[in-house]
């Protein structure tokens, strides 16, 4: 039998390695100057409200994933697109996700290596720890071990780079005109923060219905912490135009470590890293979008729809040989992906206010 | 067998498959492994690219002996595909610890020649970039070699070291000058090195002052003597020994334990007034004067001639960045912008920073001991 409820450090640690992913593939944007990290600090204010939403509305169905949630409250046929929406934004979230990691090793090392290989080593390795006997909550308990290692070796190598490390390259605090930092938070929001609303189509232990706003807000503070950070720092070692051209400042930082030309070319750790982080990612994405496929088909067998989606990922993520597509798709789409994290379920969390003394009499709610 | 676990076989094939190797495996011996890099002028190409790489004996303790390739070429790539010919082999240029660019190079720009290694994801940003005075770049890597078999480390090594040994650290690295490259606020700086003549008809290399640049293009050299005066102004002057010339009678010794300072601004009358603040710790090693015997100079004298010789410097470096340099290496414009954003904002592109500048400096200087020579009191 698969395990598909996780507890609240689980959950709580795989959001961490969920987050994190962003500090080595930078799929935020920064600003042409000086002040990203107020951009970042406004994004996840808006981050923050916006999960205190997810875990209003999940509050109300502790036992039950969005898909069920849609169905209850929008009712079946509205119920059913929101549920295609939000699998297809599980699609889109691992495609973006595995696009990144594989033009990252793409460009970094594994140059020859045909695109394909690599793309299934990762989204291969994330359906397949789906659909084992110990399903997601497998990974949870991998996450609960390693997210604590991830963050501790991070932390270790920039503290290695502190004689690289200017502040006067934060100052000015701002030099952009605050319409460029509003684009950058909303970027960035709709980039890292936004993409928790997948946390939605999994379930926690419903013990209790305060749960998974535990898990939200105790990964958000921690995720909060390193993304600022990282930031800070980078932006400290690299300087601010450096930082912003770069493709990879996080890894191009890290590769600067050399203690004594004892401990240098560090670079194997950062790539782990990097592996584990989006790894999550990618199994966060596609086991939502196998979920949600296999909720509103008639086909009901979730593994069927995890590889289904896998070899979807997998297509759209190593198809094309313009590795800069993906990252102009993202830009275009940002949009379409506030659908998602904010339009439903901003209707959902109304529409659960307005029907509450119904909803209450049904056995829907615990 | 279900259908599930029919996926799951097809699955595990091709992990497996994945598993087995890349394309992209080689052999070390594969890779002609650079130390080093010089880029000139070329006559009848854009540039003439000499490499310094690794040869690896065939012995079984492997022995690694300096060779230098060289090429014609109109583009940084052009000129290390060059060098595979002769090679035949892949060149890794991870390991490059040294790329020096001529002078006449610099003065047309570096942006292009560096925005290759910038750009390569094989290259170590912390790299050092030098520029050649008075000499080719590649003499720097083809003659200078004394203690190590390959110049590049010997360039990388002992520069990092007289720069230590005299207090001030420049940051060549690619990364630092990509930054200031890249920073339309900031001035590229590089680490110049000169060739040198010694007996035996052998060479040596020297550092001949700090290459500086406007945008990417080389404007000149603050020269050596102004290096710990510089520091002191970046403050990026650490500790070290310093010699002090003092009137016609010779130099005076110093250790410096400590040096800070600290710029501050202050914008009156349309006018911007720039303060240095110097706080130095310091002994007394010994000096090179027939006037002063060990047992002649007084501490006063000592933090007297530091004071007046960094109080007089100071205001004579900016005088010598207006007149030779005619470019805002001193930094005064970005420290304003970064300490004084607002005021900035009303005065920039009417206000001429380097010229119009007030400099004064403040030396407050603290004796820490005088080492094994007895001071008169």
């Amino acid at each position: 039998m698969k395990k598909d409820i996780l507890s609240v450090r689980q959950t709580f640690s795989i959001m961490i390695l969920f987050v994190s992913s962003e500090l080595i593939l930078n799929m935020g944007d920064s600003l042409k100057g000086n002040g990203t990290w107020i951009a970042i600090l406004i994004a996840r204010l808006i981050t923050f409200l916006v999960i205190l939403l997810y875990s209003y509305i999940m509050s109300y169905f502790p036992d039950k994933d969005i898909f069920d949630v849609n169905k209850v409250v929008l009712g079946n046929v509205i119920g059913k697109i929101a549920s295609i929406l939000f699998a297809l934004y599980g699609i889109y979230v691992a495609v973006m996700c595995s696009g990144n990691v594989i033009s990252f090793i793409k460009l970094v090392t594994l140059q020859k290596t045909p695109i394909i290989i690599i793309g299934s080593l990762f989204v291969g390795w994330a359906a397949f720890s789906i659909t084992t006997q110990g399903g997601i909550e497998a990974g949870g308990r991998i996450a609960s071990t390693t997210w604590f290692i991830t963050v501790g070796i991070w932390l270790f190598f920039i503290l290695m780079l502190t004689k690289h490390m200017d502040f006067d390259n934060l100052l000015p605090i701002l030099s952009e005109p605050i319409e460029n930092v509003a684009r950058v938070s909303y970027r960035h929001f709709s980039v890292i923060g936004g993409d928790l609303v997948l946390f939605m189509g999994i379930l926690i232990d419903p013990s209790n219905k305060n749960n998974r706003r535990k898990a939200y807000i105790g990964s958000f503070f921690i995720t909060g912490i390193l993304l600022l950070a990282n930031n800070i720092l980078i932006t400290a070692i690299l300087g601010t135009y450096v930082n912003y051209y770069l493709l990879y400042p996080t890894y191009t930082a890290l590769s600067l470590v050399n203690y004594a030309n004892f401990i240098s070319r560090i670079e194997l750790f950062t790539s782990l890293l990097l592996l584990t982080c989006t790894t999550a990612k990618i199994v966060v994405g596609i086991y939502v979008a196998g979920k949600g496929l296999s909720k509103v088909t008639k086909i009901k067998s979730h593994n069927f729809w995890v590889y289904f989606v896998a070899l979807v990922v997998l297509f759209l993520s190593s198809y094309s040989k313009d590795r800069t597509l993906l990252e102009k798709i993202n830009r275009e789409l940002l949009w379409a992906k506030n659908i998602v994290q904010i339009v439903i379920p901003l209707i959902l969390a109304i529409a659960i206010t307005i029907k509450k003394p119904k909803l209450a009499q049904s056995e829907l709610i615990q | 067998m279900t259908v599930i676990s029919k996926y799951k076989v097809v699955l595990i094939i091709i992990l497996i498959i994945s598993l087995t190797g890349c394309w992209d495996y080689r052999e070390m011996i594969e890779y002609a492994d650079i130390v080093s890099i010089a880029i000139d002028e070329g006559t009848e190409s854009r540039y003439i690219i000499t490499l310094e790489g690794k040869k690896f004996s065939q012995s079984i303790d492997i022995e690694a002996k300096a060779v230098i390739y060289s090429g014609k070429a109109n583009s940084v790539l052009d000129g290390l595909r060059s060098a595979i010919k002769q090679t035949g082999r892949v060149l890794y240029i991870g390991s490059v610890r040294a790329i020096i660019i001529s002078e006449d190079i610099a003065k047309e720009g570096v942006r292009e020649v560096l925005d290759y290694f910038i750009r390569s994801n094989q290259t170590r940003l912390l790299s050092g970039l030098y520029i050649a005075r008075g000499t080719t770049a590649a003499s720097l890597i083809e003659d200078t070699s004394m203690y190590s078999e390959f110049a590049g480390y010997e360039i990388d090594e002992a520069t990092r070291q007289i720069e230590l040994h005299g207090s001030y650290q420049n940051e060549n690295n690619l990364f630092s000058i990509g930054d200031r490259l890249l920073d339309p606020y900031k001035s590229p700086l590089a680490t110049a090195l000169e060739t040198r003549d010694l007996p035996l008809n052998k060479k040596t290399f020297s550092i001949a002052g700090i290459a500086c640049f406007n945008g990417d293009r080389l404007v000149g050299y603050i020269e050596k003597d102004f290096i710990p005066i510089f520091g002191v102004w970046v403050n990026r002057y650490g500790n070290g020994v310093l010699s002090i010339p003092c009137d016609d009678y010779g130099v005076v010794s110093l250790n410096i334990y400590k040096s800070k300072s600290k710029r501050s601004y202050e914008y009156k009358n349309n006018k911007v007034y720039l303060n240095i603040d110097v706080k130095m710790e310091i002994s007394y090693t010994e000096n090179g004067t027939n006037k002063y015997g060990i047992d002649e100079i007084t501490k006063e004298e000592i933090i007297g001639h530091v004071i007046d010789y960094f109080e007089l410097n100071i205001p004579a470096l900016h005088e010598y960045a207006k007149k030779e340099l005619q470019t805002d290496v001193l930094e005064i414009e970005e420290f304003f912008r970064k300490y004084h954003f607002s005021t900035w904002k009303k005065i920039e592109g009417t206000y001429d920073f380097l010229r119009d500048t007030q400099v004064e400096a403040d030396v407050e200087v603290i004796f820490r001991g005088a080492g094994q020579f007895q001071l008169r009191e």
